[in-house]
């Protein structure tokens, strides 16, 4: 219910909004959390849990929430898995309960037999008896989590590089004061403050009613941290609703943020992201993170309305709602006096029932006294009453004992229960520290036994903590400590040479005057004491694990599931660590803490990928000729981002027929192709030819300016791994091609030789793959083409051979034209600066219509490369391929005065087995059937000897051709293979093949001149 | 490789790296506080130096009549020419088109050890104005902007997943990117514009 006589510094009356949750129509008002409008509206039930079926209510305000797990919107804004606390009010909304607390579930309908599904049931039942693949559907869909979107999210998300001297992690006093003292010190310091909550204060809300100074505190305080904010090129950012969920080395931390509402605000021609992950790197980290409330352990402590101390308080004094008419405040420290008095002042009756004894009090409980609360000091809460929703509590006196000599609980319960009526009960078992960050990148944890807490180390470089996860609890002395530790960051950072310290007494560090952690055995041995709500761990699954020989902490948390989840164990974790010492009898300390991982909270996929999608997933390239091919719409195929025409389909033909007309257009004709994407390098020095022959298995001492020259170039191992036509350009000057997939990696490759073992060549290297257009011009009229588009260069055949290259002018632009080519027919590739490119294969076209010039892509090219046996490396090797393996031992220099990389791996007898996989040609006897690629070849035991790699449907041969790597190959031209095939619906079939020379065409090269 | 003032009657249509992403008057982006725009007719040479400092320095001088950036520096020259240490041997010279056409006769007698590659036509150059267009660059680019890159400086670095070298001048901003990435990075300025 709500308390709407109050005011509220969150809680906008004068915005009443609409929303639905599990298909009910709820007001609520602006600044509400959805959990916060449901507790408002009288709503109990959160979820089913997910091995018992039992209904759940709310625990938490906050992150901390297992429970109330919900799914929000439908279709392409569905979220899966938002805690209802954390999920801000919006007109509109529409959530769901991730596990439907309303349905009938078997799983509750079966309590007698819950006691027969401890830990470890669904392993033994189901994956142990090798059932899980029948079952694991059915079971997954119980595991109380949403349902995986099935749409496109259609939110936008981004990502933002931050940079800070400082980054406060938590907006509470604590993070406040460090924030405001650095920015008071420091001219220079750029600061980020983050804080998960819509508004800075944390927790210091509570205090405004019972501390006027709180209020004014506040008040000062956030109005000077936004004058910094804005101003004039401001060096101090506020991220709210922004949880820093991961910490990563030289503290890079990452932090995601989500849009006020949470909801989805793309309108038309204006965007904004829904989420959006900061990516900060900082100098100096202040760790204000605060502390969770861990709840108190008692039977059946997962009844609904039975809550978090601080949350009922958080609730009651910022959002004005309260759970309950009657409430019971149970736990081992102060803070449940202060929600005490906070009820009380609202006239809420309440009660207060703490575990430690009377004597040495407080103020804070002597004042909950004096206004009339009634108190049970030294007793203990046994066992909680209802149903599904707390209707009463037993409780029982409790006595601290002696010191025993080791760890055990100094608890026990020590006389008669009674039985207190309630509908909320509201549990504090201490405060744990939020450590989970700090030790994301190494930190340590300790366990204080005055605070009962695991805090975090407290020296570490560029790191300070301060507030409630140094364990302070009262706001004023959280002040004093953030303020230090401002100055210590300060200092870190050089900007404060002389500090001054404030002391705080030993008293401050320790919360609220926290007892002993409550663990009787009495209590612990009983059932259903869960401990971890959102995975049903109780502490009788616990004993089992340690029954069952587990000792570590980390395998009794995988046996038993404990923290597992979207909970992460923030709530119950320490409780299971506290339940696990007392079971094996040693200390806190020894039990130690599970690992604590990136990410503390849920992070959306969507918001991880960022923009980083659609067309922005890979970098796509384009030759400055792109728009050309989109308007002759030809189809593309990525080759290394690359985005080049695969075939340029006329008049709805399909890819096969396009490429018949396009291979038979450059057989018969002219063809045109774009070859900008084959990476070039520019290689100069007086070394270049040197390093050219060092790194080709053939000869370049002798290449003469003006001529071009096919390289193979291997590996230490002799695996080829490259290969291109370099050009001469003049002694100390040429320019390398290397395929188009190849070449950053072969760029790299040369580097590496050059700044390593090569340094003292005079050599350099540059990367000018974009400079250059290319475009190859091929075919029997190829020369009348070129001596139309360029006066300037004498094509006839004996001035311009073959693999020569001439500079020219073509069209009006300066040129480099070469004479190779890839097809076997005449052919010339112009060499343009890139800005010229378009115009040039635009003029090149028109010239062409004379000769039915017709563009190509890269399946004719390939067709066409493979009717004369030239390998693709990369498709027709695989990196463990050899020259020889390819038929080309004639590119082996023999008389290299340095030699060659790769040439030692030759004299390796494995590597010249004539019995290694060669390359041939293979011809099947049904000339119309093509082979796939891939495909094996098998002997006559069924056993694979090699594989098809390359093969396609010749129109110039008119039958199929293909190449294949056969295991000694060479030696069985003419033999007939059989190629195993799996055909769609019709099962395996085997193909047989004739074994051929690779050379299918043109064998004696006599196109390459052209028809003259 | 340029144009050539041959007597060729065909015209050359040259066409800038960003053509046809930006518009018109080369604007790529343009709103309040965030103009992003397409700088052409600039030229990019890479020169590639030797062991001996003293002839790096005295084919600078002779060559582009400039003085060597220290590391992470530039130094300026005549007209529009600016000088970029990018690596211990690797200087990036910016100049006009004009500039670069002059100085070409000079570039056949280097020393030996010291190179120059023309690059003109790889890269294109954008230049960024208004106080969001560190917001912006922050999307894509991890480097701090903001403090380490300050006027006179240049760097090399990637927006999004593909290189591109910065640099800040008269306190502008200019991002040089790989002709074939000109597509994908105008994309992703273009996108992440409307949420600036």
């Amino acid at each position: 219910m709500r308390l709407e006589s109050r005011s509220s510094n969150h809680v906008d009356y004068n915005q009443p909004l609409s929303f639905v949750f599990n298909n009910k129509t709820y007001k609520g008002f602006k600044g509400d959390t959805l959990a916060s409008a449901l507790i408002a509206n009288d709503v109990l039930y959160f979820a089913r849990s997910f091995k018992y079926g039992r209904k759940r209510g709310m625990i938490g305000a906050g992150v901390e929430e297992p429970n109330a797990l919900v799914s929000l919107e439908i279709g392409g804004k569905y979220t899966p898995n938002l805690k209802a606390t954390e999920v801000m009010l919006y007109d509109g909304l529409s959530a769901v309960s991730s596990s439907n607390p309303s349905s009938i579930d078997f799983r509750a309908m079966i309590k007698p037999l819950h006691r027969f599904m401890p830990a470890g049931f669904y392993y033994k039942t189901f994956i142990k008896q090798r059932v899980w693949s029948i079952v694991e559907d059915r079971l997954r869909s119980l595991s109380g989590f949403s349902k995986a979107p099935t749409e496109t999210d259609t939110d936008v998300y981004d990502h933002i590089f931050q940079h800070s001297e400082v980054l406060v992690i938590g907006g509470g006093v604590a993070g406040m004061t460090a924030a405001l003292e650095v920015l008071n010190n420091s001219k220079t310091a750029r600061v980020i403050l983050v804080d998960e909550r819509e508004s800075l204060g944390g927790d210091l809300t509570n205090e405004f009613e019972a501390d006027q100074s709180s209020i004014q505190w506040y008040q000062e305080n956030i109005s000077k941290l936004k004058d910094y904010r804005d101003e004039e090129n401001s060096r101090f950012k506020i991220l709210t609703s922004s949880t820093a969920y991961a910490w990563y080395d030289h503290n890079y931390i990452e932090v995601l943020q989500t849009h006020t509402t949470g909801q989805s605000t793309i309108k038309e021609g204006e965007q904004s992201a829904r989420k959006v992950l900061h990516k900060i790197r900082t100098k100096e980290v202040i760790l204000a993170t605060g502390a969770h409330e861990r709840p108190m352990l008692f039977e059946t402590n997962d009844l609904a309305n039975i809550m978090l101390n601080q949350s009922v308080r958080r609730y009651l004094n910022e959002f004005n709602v309260i759970a309950g008419n009657e409430v019971i405040l149970y736990g081992n420290n102060d803070s449940i006096y202060n929600t005490a008095i906070d009820l009380i002042n609202n006239k809420i009756n309440c009660k207060v029932v703490d575990v430690r004894a009377p004597g040495n009090e407080s103020e804070i409980v002597k004042q909950a006294k004096i206004l009339g609360i009634e108190v049970f000091q030294g007793f203990a809460v046994t066992k909680a009453k209802g149903l599904s929703r707390v209707n009463g509590v037993e409780i029982s006196p409790v006595e601290l004992q002696a010191k025993p000599p080791q760890w055990k609980s100094k608890w026990r319960l020590s006389g008669d229960t009674q039985t207190l009526k309630c509908d909320l009960l509201a549990t504090s078992g201490g405060f744990n520290p939020v450590v989970h960050l700090d030790c994301h990148c190494g930190g340590k944890t300790y366990f204080d036994e005055s605070c009962q807490s695991f805090l975090p180390q407290k020296e570490r470089a560029n790191r300070q903590i301060c507030g409630s996860v140094n364990s302070v609890g009262y706001w004023k002395d959280v002040v004093v400590d953030a303020k230090n530790k401002a100055q210590l960051t300060l200092e870190s950072l050089g900007e404060l040479r002389e500090i001054s310290l404030q002391k705080l007494n030993n008293q401050s560090f320790n919360y609220f005057n926290v007892a002993q952690f409550f663990t009787p055995v009495e209590i612990i041995n009983k059932p259903k004491v869960f401990i971890d709500m959102q995975n049903d761990v109780t502490t009788l699954d616990v004993a089992l694990s340690i029954r069952e020989g587990y000792r570590s902490i980390e395998h009794i948390k995988r046996y038993t599931a404990m923290g597992f989840g979207t909970d992460q164990g923030k709530t119950g974790n320490i409780n299971g660590i506290a339940v696990s010492a007392e079971l094996l009898e040693v200390s806190m300390s020894e039990v130690g803490t599970t690992t604590f991982r990136p990410a503390y909270t849920g992070v959306d996929f969507g918001a991880m990928a960022g923009r980083e999608i659609g067309d922005f997933f890979d970098p796509q390239r384009y030759t400055t000729i792109h728009d050309s091919h989109i308007e002759s719409g030809a189809e593309f195929e990525v080759v290394g981002q690359w985005y080049r025409p695969w075939f340029y389909p006329k008049n709805g033909e399909n890819m096969h027929q396009a490429v018949n007309r396009e291979c038979r257009a450059a057989r018969n004709s002219l063809g045109m192709m774009d070859a900008s994407t084959l990476g070039k390098i520019d290689i100069q020095g007086k070394d270049a030819r040197e390093f050219l022959s060092r790194v080709y298995t053939n000869a370049w001492m002798k290449l003469a300016p003006g001529s071009c020259r096919y390289g193979l170039m291997c590996n230490e191992k002799g695996m080829i791994i490259d290969d291109g036509v370099s050009t001469c350009i003049n002694d100390n000057h040429f320019i390398m091609t290397t395929t188009t997939g190849g070449a950053a990696s072969v760029y790299s490759t040369l580097e590496m030789w050059l700044q390593t073992e090569w340094s003292h060549l005079d050599v350099h290297l540059s990367s000018v793959t974009d400079q250059f257009s290319t475009i190859a011009v091929v075919g029997p009229n190829a020369r009348k083409l070129m001596k139309v588009i360029c006066q300037d260069i004498d094509f006839e055949t004996k001035k311009f051979k073959f693999m020569q290259w001439r500079p020219g002018t073509v069209c009006g632009v300066r040129a480099r034209i070469m004479r190779i080519s890839f097809s076997g027919e005449l052919a010339y590739e112009i060499n343009v600066e890139a800005n010229y490119g378009r115009f040039i294969w635009d003029e090149v076209a028109r010239a062409g219509k004379e000769w039915n010039i017709t563009p190509y892509g890269t399946e004719s090219m390939h067709v066409l490369r493979a009717e004369k046996g030239y390998i693709i490396v990369g498709q027709d090797t695989d990196g463990s391929m050899t020259p020889m393996d390819v038929n080309m031992n004639w590119i082996l220099a023999k008389n290299k005065s340095f030699s060659y990389i790769g040439r030692r791996s030759f004299s390796i007898d494995a590597l010249v087995s004539s019995d290694r996989l060669q390359l041939v040609g293979l011809l099947t006897k049904d000339e119309q059937v093509v082979l796939p690629e891939g495909a094996h070849i098998i002997s006559n035991k069924g056993i694979s000897i090699g594989y098809v790699t390359s093969s396609y449907f010749s129109p110039t041969l008119g039958r199929s051709i293909a190449l294949a790597q056969l295991k000694g190959g060479l030696s069985k031209i003419s033999e007939t293979v059989l190629v195993k095939i799996v055909q769609e619906k019709q099962g395996l079939k085997v193909i047989p093949c004739v074994v051929s020379s690779s050379v299918f065409y043109d064998v004696n090269g006599n196109k390459v001149d052209g028809n003259e | 490789m340029s144009k050539n003032n041959s007597s060729d009657n065909i015209e050359p249509l040259f066409r800038s790296t960003f053509n046809p992403l930006v518009d018109e008057a080369g604007f790529l982006v343009k709103k309040d506080g965030l103009v992003c725009q397409e700088v052409t007719a600039r030229s990019l040479l890479i020169l590639r130096t030797s062991k001996d400092s003293k002839i790096n320095g005295k084919v600078a001088k002779e060559v582009f009549n400039i003085t060597l950036p220290e590391p992470l520096q530039m130094t300026t020259g005549d007209g529009e020419l600016k000088c970029f240490w990018v690596s211990p041997d690797e200087f990036w010279v910016l100049l006009s088109s004009d500039q670069r056409q002059q100085l070409e006769v000079k570039f056949g007698n280097l020393p030996l050890g010291v190179s120059i590659t023309d690059n003109s036509a790889a890269y294109g150059t954008l230049e960024f104005t208004g106080i969001k267009a560190d917001d912006l660059l922050s999307r894509w680019m991890s480097y701090d902007l903001k403090v380490s890159l300050q006027d006179g400086k240049g760097i090399s670095t990637t927006f999004g997943q593909v290189p591109v070298f910065v640099f800040r001048e008269k306190k502008h901003l200019f991002m040089m990117v790989r002709h074939s990435f000109s597509h994908y990075v105008a994309g992703l300025i273009k996108d992440s514009s409307k949420r600036i």
